[in-house]
């Protein structure tokens, strides 16, 4: 069965909101279908949380919002169970994380206790509050910023937490024109957030879709050898760390996602080239060497992917 | 009297570890199908510090990215000033060519080693070793050649010039007959085959060749084969994916924008819809041809 509304229905409703930053939206769209969770990083002021918002609305889904601060407490995010004194009994209090779409803003500004229940609970789709289990609702991703400045006093995530997102997403400024368009519509207004294009059972149906999208095998090998090549000191002598196959599967399962956003039933070399740097960047460190070089961490990675040839 | 069993264990040990590195570098190598590879230098007599161009061409008929089993010959007294490497990729195979720049310091006799390409022979599915030709290479004391250049009269030129076209006409025979003997029986090693000029590449017989081989066989190998004529047509790069590409060819060859969109789906498709695939690109490949 094909769904009857298409994921670019969605991409151009967060599009009327969000003036230009076609490929954040974009980003957030692909990893919704492709069922993972994106790490968003941009100066403040960039609109992260507003297309979180309308993302949103736009898929007709609950959105809650976490601001993470550094006396955060992980029942603040799960949820806790409190005593009722009429009935005599304990009663479950879900958190903000039971939501379609949740912002975890400024992940980094938690302490690490914090931030590995939300990690824990993003990975898991479920939280255990007391004695029970509670699944989150579908479909589910989190959206979590970083500020790049700003860094005293926050806690950096492990490669290994940074890991288990799908993407991580550098938000840019936007260009003269687009800043003047949005001087233009936003100047005086709040910002008008289209709504329901689409349902959670949309989101479903185009994540089955996804699963369906045809690989071929020598796209499968290209993948694997960009990969790869983040391991390989011959490729690159920047890498300290490379990719885990995690990155693999994360590049194959967003090359599908895009294809299917292009109305495409198969992925082509394009759809890996475009989305290895975002899925590549947040899981590969650097040496000294990068630095003394001076280059630039973006640069290398682009590099490397370029390097692969392509099927 | 007790005899220790030791030393032989170790012998057996160490013999067995040789085997299974061995097995586990075979294992390692590419399998190809070595079709060619030779050596040679556009220069066989040098003046002391002047540039000789050694050029090592492999094709193999697979599309490989690299041939990092190719080891270069040991240069002897030769310096070398500089490396280049060049691959190209069309239906036929993969052509790879490593042009090393050295020079003489001292005068004398430089030899240079074969070159040789370590591979599992897709012909046998044994390990081989492809071998080169070697090299020989004069250095004379610088003035020398110049001087010999002042006297040599025109007609030895003459003479010369001609013992060079009937070499290389002998020597294409030679490489004719040598692919004939090839075909009848496969050789575990490829011979070294001396290739004086790489065939220059015309993108639109590659295509037209390409469209012939995907009407008469309709896989996808061939699909491959048509897309990639098809770039090299197009002018693609080899680090350019389709969306580079159409960037930068301009909306005035609206047929060959479409042919290379068609391209890529008959190529990625899946297998339900590649008969489907194959037709709509050999139609656009045709509307592009016939431009």
């Amino acid at each position: 069965m094909i769904a009857a509304k298409r994921p670019s229905t969605v991409v151009d409703a967060v599009a009327h909101t969000i003036v230009g930053q076609r490929e954040v939206v974009e980003s957030l769209i692909l990893g919704l279908i492709a069922g993972g969770h994106i790490l968003l990083e941009g100066v403040p002021g960039l609109a992260k949380t507003l297309a979180c918002r309308a993302l949103a609305a736009a898929i007709g889904g609950e959105f809650k919002r976490i601001q993470f601060t550094p006396d955060l407490l992980p029942s603040d995010i799960i949820g806790t169970r409190i005593f009722d004194q009429r009935t005599a009994t304990f009663s479950t209090v879900r958190g903000p994380i039971f939501a379609n779409v949740v912002l975890a803003d400024e992940i980094n500004r938690a302490p690490a206790k914090v931030q590995s229940a939300l990690l824990e609970g993003m990975q898991e789709r479920q939280a255990t509050i007391g004695p029970e289990s509670l699944a989150f609702p579908v479909p589910f991703i989190v959206l979590a910023t970083m500020n790049p400045l700003d860094t005293d006093g926050t806690y950096a995530l492990p490669l290994a937490q940074m890991d288990r997102f799908l993407m991580k997403i550098l938000v840019s400024y936007p260009s003269r024109d687009e800043e003047l368009a949005i001087v233009e519509r936003f100047g005086a207004d709040v910002p008008a957030i289209v709504r329901d294009v689409a349902g959670p059972a949309d989101i479903i149906e185009w994540q089955a879709e996804a699963r369906r999208v045809h690989i071929e095998p020598s796209l499968r090998e290209y993948v694997v050898e960009i990969v790869r090549a983040t391991r390989d000191p011959r490729a690159s002598p920047y890498f300290e760390t490379g990719a885990s196959p995690r990155a693999s599967l994360a590049l194959v399962q967003l090359a599908r996602a895009r294809a299917l956003l292009e109305g495409r039933e198969f992925a082509i070399p394009d759809d890996v080239r475009r989305l290895a740097p975002a899925v590549l960047r947040h899981r590969v460190q650097f040496g000294h060497r990068l630095y003394a070089d001076g280059l630039e961490a973006e640069d290398v990675i682009a590099r490397t992917v370029g390097a692969v040839r392509a099927p | 009297m007790v005899r220790s069993t030791q030393p032989l264990a170790s012998c057996f040990l160490a013999c067995a570890l040789v085997f299974v590195c061995g097995e586990l570098r075979a294992q390692e190598l590419p399998r190809l199908h070595v079709d060619a590879l030779a050596m040679h230098a556009d220069r066989s007599v040098a003046p002391v510090a002047g540039a000789i161009h050694v050029t090592i061409h492999v094709h193999v008929r697979e599309h490989v990215t690299n041939l990092d089993d190719l080891v270069l010959p040991d240069l002897a007294n030769l310096q070398i000033l500089g490396d280049e490497r060049r691959m190209h990729q069309d239906a036929d195979g993969t052509d790879y060519v490593e042009t090393l720049t050295v020079t003489g310091l001292q005068p004398g006799i430089g030899h240079l080693t074969p070159a040789h390409l370590d591979a599992i022979d897709a012909r046998t599915g044994r390990p081989s070793r492809f071998s080169s030709n070697e090299l020989t290479i004069r250095i004379e004391p610088e003035g020398t050649l110049a001087h010999r250049t002042d006297w040599r009269p025109l007609a030895w030129r003459a003479v010369l010039m001609a013992a060079g076209i009937v070499a290389g006409l002998a020597l294409l025979i030679a490489l004719i007959r040598m692919r004939y003997v090839r075909a009848r029986e496969p050789a575990r090693n490829a011979p070294p085959v001396a290739i004086l000029a790489l065939p220059r590449f015309e993108p639109r017989p590659a295509l037209e060749r390409a469209l012939a081989g995907l009407r008469s066989r309709r896989t996808r190998d061939e699909a491959f084969a048509t897309r990639f004529a098809l770039r090299a047509f197009a002018g693609a790069r080899n680090d350019e994916t389709l969306d580079l590409l159409l960037v930068r060819l301009d909306g005035s060859v609206p047929a060959l924008r479409a042919a290379l969109r068609l391209a890529e789906r008959a190529a990625f498709v899946d297998e339900s819809r590649l008969q489907l695939g194959i037709d709509e690109l050999i139609a656009a490949v045709e509307r592009v041809l016939a431009q």
